[in-house]
């Protein structure tokens, strides 16, 4: 195993991120996170969709695809389904991941992919500057509704806790720390890690709105346990204040290992060669002509 | 060799079991010799409904459907008004229905056309117990009116009830025997001769099976769909076979998952496919032009379908030309090719993940319903011919890996590929425009160089690979005819028929429609003195050749826009007029001079 530090992992395109954005917080545990892990740099694969945060691929010196709007977790699975010994992460923004994409989310938690997603949530789109994303809240205003916003937020811990996600985690990228041990449990679970980071957007939203989620974030207590869904759904449903860390984590068998449980029963007449299913398609002379 | 040659349709109501009658027809007289052709006309209703087959025979290979039919084997009246346009009885045709079914009073069938009551259900009461082997009794009857060789059919009949057990094979085989001996207690018939001496091995197989092994023997590695008619069957096929052959399947939730999945698939490494239909296609489109500007290799097959929008999912068309070499927004280089016939789909299918692999862009195949789910007997195909097409990605040296360009300029326009897991190889790959290395770049310049770079590839493929074009016909024409695709044998039909009568007619049927191959096709056109292009779709054809091609002055245009097939008879008085049309200009030109 190499001898990674955090700093190997920096490719050296510079980041298009406004200053102070969430999202420099969210790419440094990244680069810290892959270091712990001591992952070598080409058997990472980070994947992305469009938007601010999906430009995270290219800041980072592994395997990398940005890809479009909202299909990171498609184009993920299809990386880790083709070659499971990528470490897969899929990241993207809150925009892609539960407006245009946001059909996707429940099938991976079915399938239980083991990748890791993490969604830099700003509540807000910052690459088009500035409209209505499915997180931003009833009290705000946006260049797309400037009246006021007449639609709920979507609440991505809730959607993915009724997906049956059977890794969920919330953390906030102001917490880099944090962060970093959220985004290392989550690459360890086998199967689909969800990790929802708040990291807020400086230029449409405000930086108040750092201030705002540190007033309301609170770890989860010591005695929380992460294998109750009575409590999980607690937290999901709290207000007034922001739960972090790992919210629920179960263990199922992951969509590899159901993969291969399905090979085996496909080849329990033994493997077949491609002659032998050519074969199938073959019709000659009858054999005997009696009847 | 006797010049039989005789189609036949079974129609009926779905669950009859029209199209079992059918494959059991086609599989038996395969085993005798035979070559056939089954095509398929139903309703997009799960059950009930209309469902006919039209199955032609002969005893060298079927190149299309059959004009007008022998013999219609009436299982039920009861759904017939739903496709009586479609069902065309030749002058001499004969009706075989059921005696106590009779036909309905409006009929309109030629003057001399025969009607033949046969008791189908009550024979099969009366063997079976039951009326469900009517279809048997139906299918002994066609077989022995038509002296149809009977050795195929108890092994073809024991092979289709297999699962269900000896009995049931038996009481099958029994009930078609009491068809065959109550058809040949009928003395007034013609008599046939089938006996072909030279048996050689074949292939019974539609378009979609042809679609799947061709990909399978390619080494597709990954495949990930979405059920859509008339393309599922490509997707069922993977998911029964991969497995099978340690690699990956997934039904997807939609069709824009499938597609990036497949891409994913194909970044990390691997061999990926996806199969749709034309809405499938309209929604993947967005990711095709991903593919393209990623520089990855993928397939994806579009069976078409008739109509914008849902159409008719159970009938053919070739409308999707547009969608297929213009489609998607930018400049989105892609290879667009088009098997004419199963045993074509097999090899144009190893020619898609060839091209695909060697020059890094999405290639697509297009069939279409007409060709997907028939049934065709084909003659052995030679894999072993394929086995040079079937090639790995050149992956970066060494040297190349010590500073690796992912996007690299170079003189064909493809540069040297990586994947995860190879040391050094490290890049992001990217929809955003991006420069050399994969950086992402907003310059208009750099923009330029690289949208030049992936248009080269097409350039590159035509200097490179010859354009994948079939002919047939005179050597020095005087007449041409274009048509691509699946509607190959109604043309070879028709122009073999028209050069027994003399004229100089020859064809070129297109298997690349992207880069379209135009030298050759120029070539083929500057000496016609008149062209006739056919087509199933409004001028789509027409209008692509002529945004590429000088076109003769006297260029008629044949095309269906409805889903109905040509038959060869319409093409051929096309041609005809295209010819009278050059005689009149001709003589309008003397005459001016």
């Amino acid at each position: 195993m190499g001898n990674y530090t955090a700093t190997d992992y920096r490719s050296d395109v510079k980041p298009v991120w406004c200053p102070g954005c969430g999202d420099f917080g969210v790419l440094n545990a990244v680069y810290q996170a892959l270091a712990r892990l001591q992952l070598p740099l080409e058997e990472v694969a980070i994947i992305s969709g469009i938007g601010c945060s999906s430009r995270l691929p290219g800041y980072v010196k592994t395997y990398g695809f940005n890809s479009i709007h909202g299909r990171v977790l498609p184009v993920a699975q299809g990386v880790k389904l083709a070659r499971p010994a990528t470490t897969v992460i899929a990241v993207g923004g809150d925009g892609d991941g539960l407006s245009i994409g946001g059909g996707h989310l429940p099938h991976i938690a079915r399938r239980n992919v083991d990748l890791t997603y993490i969604m830099m949530d700003n509540g807000i789109y910052g690459m088009t500057k500035g409209q209505t994303s499915p997180t931003t809240g009833f009290d705000q205003e946006t260049k797309s509704m400037p009246y006021g916003i007449i639609e709920a937020p979507l609440n991505p811990v809730k959607l993915a806790l009724s997906y049956e996600a059977t890794f969920i985690a919330r953390g906030f990228s102001a917490n880099v720390e944090q962060c970093v041990d959220l985004i290392v449990r989550g690459i360890q679970h086998p199967g689909f890690a969800f990790i929802q980071l708040l990291s807020p957007c400086v230029t449409f939203v405000g930086r108040e709105q750092f201030d705002i989620i540190r007033e309301l974030a609170v770890d989860l207590p010591a005695d929380y346990d992460p294998g109750s869904l009575d409590q999980a759904w607690q937290v999901s449903n709290e207000t007034g204040k922001i739960s972090l860390g790992v919210i629920y984590q179960k263990q199922l068998p992951t969509y590899e290992q159901r993969l291969q449980e399905l090979v085996q029963r496909a080849q329990q007449g033994g493997r077949v060669a491609f002659a032998d299913l050519l074969r199938q398609y073959h019709v000659s002379e009858p054999e005997s002509a009696q009847d | 060799m006797h010049e039989e040659d005789s189609t036949f349709a079974i129609v009926g109501s779905g669950g009859e079991g029209v199209v079992s009658a059918g494959e059991i027809l086609i599989h038996a007289t395969a085993r005798d010799g035979l070559y056939s052709m089954m095509v398929k006309s139903y309703g997009p209703q799960i059950r009930g409904g209309e469902s006919l087959a039209q199955i032609r025979l002969r005893k060298t290979p079927v190149l299309c459907q059959g004009d007008a039919l022998d013999a219609m084997v009436v299982l039920s009246w009861s759904n017939f008004h739903r496709f009586a346009g479609e069902v065309r009885l030749g002058a001499r045709g004969i009706i075989m229905h059921d005696s106590e079914d009779a036909p309905p009073p409006n009929l309109k069938v030629p003057d001399k056309v025969r009607f033949v009551a046969v008791p189908f259900a009550a024979t099969s009461k009366q063997i079976t117990g039951g009326a469900q082997a009517k279809n048997l009794v139906a299918l002994g009857f066609l077989a022995g009116w038509f002296d149809l060789p009977q050795h195929g059919f108890a092994e073809a009949i024991r092979t289709r009830f297999a699962k269900k057990g000896g009995a049931v094979q038996q009481s099958n085989f029994s009930a078609f025997q009491a068809g065959v001996m109550l058809a040949q207690a009928e003395t007034t018939r013609r008599r046939y001769n089938w006996t072909v001496s030279n048996h050689e091995a074949k292939l019974v197989l539609t378009g979609n099976d042809a679609v799947a092994l061709g990909s399978l023997f390619a080494g597709v590695k990954f495949f990930a769909g979405y059920p859509i008619t008339p393309a599922s069957e490509i997707m069922e096929w993977m998911a029964r076979e991969l497995p099978r052959f340690d690699r990956v399947f997934v039904q997807t939730e939609d069709e824009i998952a499938a597609v990036t999945m497949a891409i994913g698939a194909s970044f990390a490494g691997v061999k990926a496919m996806t199969a749709t239909s034309g809405p499938g296609l309209s929604l993947m489109t967005e990711a095709i032009g991903l593919a393209a500007m990623a520089e990855l290799p993928l397939v994806v097959v579009d069976v078409q379908r008739a109509g914008p929008s849902t159409g008719i999912p159970t009938k053919t068309t070739q409308a999707d030309l547009y969608h297929a070499v213009f489609g998607g927004h930018g400049n989105l280089p892609r290879v667009v090719l088009a098997p004419t016939d199963a045993a074509d789909a097999i090899t144009l299918a190893v020619h898609a993940f060839y091209l695909a692999e060697k020059y890094q862009l999405p290639v697509l195949l297009l069939t279409d319903q007409f060709l997907g789910q028939r049934l065709e007997v084909i003659p052995q195909v030679d894999f072993a011919a394929l086995q040079p097409k079937v090639i790995t990605r050149t992956l970066p040296t060494a040297e190349e890996l010590q500073h690796y360009q992912r996007f690299k300029f170079t003189d064909s326009g493809v540069s040297p590929i990586s994947a995860p897991g190879i040391k050094n190889g490290m890049y992001t790959a990217a929809g955003i425009e991006h420069d050399e290395t994969g950086r992402p770049t907003s310059n208009a310049e750099l923009d330029e160089k690289m949208t030049r770079k992936r248009a080269l590839k097409s350039e590159t493929i035509r200097k490179q690979e010859p354009g994948l074009l079939w002919r047939c016909g005179d050597q020095d024409p005087e007449i041409g005819i274009l048509a691509w695709g699946s509607t190959k044998g109604v043309v070879q039909e028709a122009v073999a028929r028209l050069q027994r009568e003399g004229r100089k007619v020859a064809a070129m049927v297109l298997r690349q429609l992207a880069p379209l191959p135009v030298t050759p096709l120029q070539d083929f056109l500057t000496p016609l003195e008149g062209l006739l292009i056919v087509e199933m779709a409004d001028r789509q054809f027409y209008n692509y050749l002529k945004s590429q091609l000088n076109l003769p002055h006297n260029t008629r245009v044949h095309q269906h826009l409805g889903a109905t097939l040509f038959t060869v008879q319409e093409i051929i008085e096309a041609i005809k007029e295209v010819d009278a049309l050059w005689e009149t200009t001709l003589q309008q030109t003397i005459a001016a001079m």
